[in-house]
């Protein structure tokens, strides 16, 4: 059994850096025989970047950290920065061995062994983790799924021309790779299922359109499996494969098997090898030390897997693992950047005895790792309030540091003077506060415009409401003297969530306790509701769920956390919208104010979350505020009114409908079409195109059609956008009045372009500025409106790589949105689901 | 918000209102010109620079169109004030002029005026009439989709036809084949269907008119009830009816839509050129009129 001080598994970007690292050891102690080893279970290096799409350009973010490593990596295509790392494991001699699966980890820091899947075993004191979240294709589970022509991924689908292709499986990947094989092949696609139920909508469009286009040699085999796959030499073909239909056994020839299944998650290998994680999430990142280490002693993980999927991360993190192995206590890379961050804190002490600090005082720090708590302060702003009369002397200090950062890299701390605003009322602003000192005020308005204030301490915080549910903020927030404030972007926050129950359960308990409060009780004790929130329940419930249905009874109100309900009745056989729920609006209260048959039925038209009461709650919330009753009972009375309403306008109704089948129930701001005033001069695309440097982020003509209304593909800026769920590099922001844009730090990875349920966000190669209208109509320079700008330089312009764009509401225009100002009849109009009643009211 | 407000009704028809105003004051001012009324007048050269801004005003309707980035109002605003001051431009011009026409440059701005506001009479006409149609013509479809539709009944069409006799086969391949649809704008706007077909297939150039697919319908419908089809033939026989049937009531709407579409268009290659000479024999007519000081 060979035997080495340091093994590290996987050769992404984290393990090769590491492996460098430890081959520079060896060379400055002149070792002999390596010390370590690299084991690569793929026949090449870095199997997630090798698997990106035929020239992929691979960005260099986040821009501010340093890259701290023994290779090179900057921006470039995928095929340059996979040669360079090639190059330079060949040029550092690393030690790696390939095709070389570790199947488990045994033992504890110094007695490890690795099994492989050969058989053979490794000796290690320390193990290095990095093999990434992409985990292994699941493959096809049936004889000859290792054959040669089998494959689980698919770089370039133009290498194949004229072929038999069969493609299996139902999912995104396997769609989009048969639509791309189809334009030169016969493409058969594989269906375990009777329908493409978990295809998103694009792609589900596709595969229905290529199905029954009869002009493209595609078939889809439903309800069909693999039986068995083998060598065929005949017809030209290399491959016959057996599948199991409801038709009996179908036998293909075919030159090639593409098998799309998904991935098996690598969380299984993980914990077999003794590592914990925090909670069953499937987002969970597991716990680690300061120095990367797990619950394992002298087990470390590093890269996407400890929570890190960007590259330069990952490389920094390999480098300095091994440092940490060999005992050598180096500075993080970020030690700078904390420093500055930290600036205007009165505490005049070291980055790591101030992190030490801030663990130890505030409560929710508490609960969370070294490594967790780093990346949140590197990821956070820190404000910092000082009296009206040392702001200036505060804001030069801040300048002083800025200037002498040449590089223009650091984030100091912000200043903000006593008694400013952090966020008002109705901003669309989705960050969460911290208080580390000092206190804020909390400002809410109520019905007869007096203002209520709460005051918060330190180590509470604030804006949960509006990180849970994605809704504007409710109420001012106002920093007070000597305060100091960390605040927090939602997607930090959301893995921070995530990954640890404690907090996530605590920011619940705050997030009902508040939510209880604002509706029921503003004049309440706050010690007596959290006592009434612990007896309440939370519900999850996915698009198309019924909270309740017409007709029932019911003992239970809901008070909905995030997401929109469609209240629904039966009318003369014919099911009609009455009216959408939001976030912080109650519903199914008149069950439990003395009439408990449902007169109408809830349905998620999002994913939505609710707090459920009962009686009692209820009844204990009424007696700690008069003002409980009456809003209910108000709130009541409001929709029994819309309802009616709605009713007088019953044959409009359907329009809502689709609406809501649209998806524009989750919208906030989206643009429709009047067809009863279109002229289809298409001058709404035109604008947007030349708002947005020649690209247009809407079509009009794709959109879908009922009745006068029309829903072109255009952003509807989500409530809870889908785009943002998983931007690595957390481009994806709301803007305080409710857009939602990528800014520049775009790496060009696509997520939101897949994440995206109505096809709105493009990727596109970065445009020049546009040239003038007038330019071109009088001179004959530049394009003409709408088209692309002329650009001399493009390969220049393309060589940095495509980016996602997408409609910004035009929130840089004074004027409001492009599309609307610009339509000749006023038929383009952007509306949020408030005005979906006016809708009805047409004459 | 409200849906269904053409620019007419714009701001409670707010520019109407000013529109007017601005007549009732101008036909004031006319009252009080001495016979006979002239443009040599001070009231005939008052309605005369009003005449004269509003027109260049009117003009800048596409500059604002093509500012894309302006806050300056919305298109829509710009829009309903130019129809409401375009309309009332014919009763100040016609008051400036005193009804005094001759065999000059002066007249020829005015003539170029009227045929631009009538064009844009028109194509305001055009503006409120069509949308509603095309909507109900084209239920819901877009232009990109009646087009894939109608592939797709052609494709149909052919495929069912290859299970019956070669006559038939023939056919409706030549009807396919002779079908016209759309072609240059002239083409678009008198929407003609030109279609042909070939019924003999032994003949295939001997062409006969295919109007509105009439022929074709007509000859599988008598090819029915014949007794030589078999059963199965039959059945193929009254699909192919039913998808050729579908087929020409597509024809019909897309014609109709280009036609209609086109229509949307060609109003403005009047009303713009005219547009652009007004503002010219308009400069000239202005700079004339200073010689005769």
């Amino acid at each position: 059994m060979s035997k080495y001080h340091i093994v590290i598994i996987g050769s992404g970007p984290a393990g090769l850096s590491a492996a460098a690292r430890a081959a520079y050891h060896d060379q400055q102690t002149g070792r002999a025989e390596p010390s370590y080893i690299l084991l690569e279970g793929f026949s090449r290096i870095s199997k997630t970047i090798d698997e990106y799409q035929k020239g992929k350009h691979v960005m260099a973010e986040p821009g501010f950290i340093d890259l701290r490593s023994d290779l090179n990596f900057e921006i470039n295509t995928r095929e340059r920065i996979l040669d360079e790392w090639n190059r330079g494991v060949q040029e550092s001699k690393v030690n790696i061995r390939y095709n070389a699966e570790v199947v488990s980890v045994e033992g504890t820091q110094g007695d490890f062994t690795i099994n492989l899947k050969n058989g053979e075993k490794i000796s290690a004191e320390f193990v290095v983790l990095g093999i990434g979240l992409q985990g292994n294709p699941r493959k096809l589970g049936v004889a000859g799924e290792d054959l040669a022509d089998v494959a689980y991924t698919l770089s370039d689908p133009d290498e194949f021309k004229e072929q038999t292709i069969v493609v299996i499986g139902a999912g995104d990947a396997a769609i989009e790779n048969a639509l791309a094989l189809a334009r030169n092949n016969k493409v058969y696609i594989v269906n375990r299922r009777s329908e493409f139920s978990r295809a998103k909508e694009g792609n589900l469009n596709g595969v229905l359109a290529a199905i029954n286009n009869k002009r493209l040699d595609f078939s889809c085999i439903y309800d069909a499996g693999v039986s068995e796959v083998r060598e065929y030499t005949q017809d030209g073909c290399k491959l016959q494969i057996d599948l199991k239909t409801p038709d009996g056994l179908k036998t293909i020839s075919c030159h090639r098997v593409i098998g799309r299944l998904g991935a098996i998650a690598p969380r299984d290998f993980v914990e077999k090898c003794g590592i914990t994680f925090p909670s069953d999430k499937p987002d969970a990142i597991p716990v680690l030390s300061s120095k990367y280490e797990s619950n394992v002693p002298g087990l470390y993980i590093i890269g996407a897997l400890a929570g890190y999927p960007l590259i330069k991360q990952a490389m920094n993190q390999g480098y300095d693992v091994i440092e940490f192995i060999l005992g050598n206590n180096i500075r993080p890379v970020d030690h700078e950047l904390l420093a500055a961050r930290f600036a205007l804190l009165p505490y005049h002490r070291d980055v790591e005895e101030v992190i030490e600090l801030l663990q130890q005082q505030i409560p929710m720090f508490q609960q969370m790792n070294a490594l967790l708590l780093r990346e949140l302060l590197n990821e956070s702003d820190l404000h910092v309030s000082f009296p009206k009369a040392e702001m200036a002397e505060a804001q030069r200090s801040l300048d002083q540091l800025v200037r002498n950062d040449t590089r223009g890299r650091l984030r100091p701390s912000i200043a903000v003077a006593e008694g400013d605003f952090l966020f008002r009322n109705e901003d669309y602003s989705n960050t969460f506060f911290t208080i580390l000192e000092g206190e804020v005020d909390i400002r809410v308005k109520n019905k007869e415009g007096k203002y209520l204030t709460f005051t918060l301490g330190p180590g509470q915080f604030f804006g949960e409401m509006s990180l849970i549910s994605g809704r504007p903020r409710n109420g001012d927030a106002i920093a007070k003297k000597d305060c100091i404030l960390l605040e927090t972007p939602r997607r930090t926050m959301l893995k921070l969530v995530n990954s640890n129950d404690e907090i996530r359960l605590g920011i619940d308990w705050v997030f009902i306790t508040r939510a209880l409060q604002g509706f029921f009780a503003p004049r309440g004790n706050v010690f007596d509701i959290r006592q009434i929130a612990h007896a309440t329940k939370l519900n999850r419930y996915v698009k198309g769920d019924y909270l309740y249905k017409e007709g029932e009874r019911g003992d239970k109100l809901f008070l909905i956390r995030s997401g929109t309900v469609n209240l629904q009745k039966n009318i003369g056989g014919v099911p009609i919208s009455l009216s959408q729920a939001k976030t912080a609006q109650v519903i199914g209260e008149m069950a439990l104010l003395g009439s408990p048959l449902r007169h109408e039925s809830a349905i998620a038209v999002s994913q939505v979350e609710t707090i459920e009461l009962s009686q009692d709650a209820l009844n204990a919330l009424f007696a700690q505020d008069d003002v409980g009753r009456a809003k209910v009972e108000e709130a009541a009375a409001q929709r029994l009114l819309t309802n009616t309403d709605v009713q007088t306008y019953n044959q409009r109704n359907n329009r809502v409908s689709f609406l809501m089948d649209q998806g524009l129930g989750e919208a906030t701001n989206a643009l429709v079409i009047d067809t009863k005033l279109c002229v289809g001069c298409d001058n709404c695309e035109v604008a947007c195109a030349e708002t947005h440097g020649g690209i247009s982020r809407l079509n009009r003509k794709a959109g879908v059609g009922f009745a006068d209304l029309q829903v072109p593909v255009a952003c509807r800026h989500c409530e809870s956008p889908h785009c943002m769920k998983d931007c690595p590099a957390n481009a994806i922001h709301r803007a305080p009045s409710g857009e939602v844009f990528i800014d520049d730090t775009c790496i060009g990875c696509g997520n939101c372009e897949s994440n995206c349920v109505y096809d709105v966000i493009h990727m596109a190669y970065p445009q020049r500025e546009k040239n003038s209208v007038w330019s071109w109509m009088f001179l004959g320079l530049g394009s003409r409106p709408g088209e692309k700008p002329v650009d001399k330089k493009r390969q220049a312009s393309e060589a940095q790589g495509k980016k996602a764009v997408k409609c910004d509401s035009c929130k840089d225009l004074s004027g409001g949105p492009a599309c609307v100002r610009s339509c000749p009849t006023g038929a383009a109009k952007r509306i949020s689901p408030d005005q979906f009643i006016d809708i009805l009211k047409v004459q | 918000m409200a849906l269904n407000k053409n620019i007419l009704l714009f701001n409670n028809s707010m520019y109407g209102k000013i529109a007017l105003g601005l007549g009732i004051i101008c036909s004031g001012i006319y009252m009080t010109s001495e016979n006979p009324a002239n443009g040599g007048t001070w009231q005939g050269y008052t309605l005369g620079t009003l005449g004269a801004l509003i027109i260049v005003w009117l003009t800048l309707l596409g500059i604002r169109k093509r500012s894309y980035r302006s806050s300056l109002g919305t298109v829509q605003g710009w829009t309903s004030a130019h129809v409401y001051l375009g309309l009332v431009l014919l009763l100040i011009g016609t008051l400036h002029c005193g009804y005094q026409f001759g065999w000059n440059i002066h007249t020829l701005a005015y003539v170029l005026m009227v045929i631009v506001i009538v064009s844009g009479m028109y194509g305001l006409w055009l503006y409120l009439m069509l949308p509603s149609a095309m909507e109900s013509n084209r239920k819901n479809l877009s232009r990109e989709n009646m087009l894939r539709q109608f592939d797709g009944f052609n494709q149909e069409a052919v495929i069912i036809a290859a299970d019956l006799p070669i006559e038939i086969q023939n056919a409706v391949g030549s009807a396919i084949k002779h079908t016209t649809l759309g072609g240059g704008t002239f083409a678009q706007i008198r929407a003609k269907d030109s279609s042909r077909v070939s019924l003999d297939a032994s003949a295939p150039l001997n062409l006969v008119d295919n109007r509105d697919q009439k022929a074709l319908l007509s000859y599988i419908a008598h090819e029915l009830p014949k007794p030589k089809h078999s059963a199965e033939q039959h059945e193929k026989l009254q699909a192919l009816l039913d998808v050729l049937s579908q087929r020409k009531t597509l024809l019909n709407s897309l014609r109709l839509d280009m036609h209609w579409q086109t229509l949307l268009h060609v109003w403005l290659v009047v009303h713009i050129p005219f547009s652009i000479a007004l503002l010219g024999v308009l400069t000239a007519h202005i700079i004339s009129v200073f010689f005769y000081w």
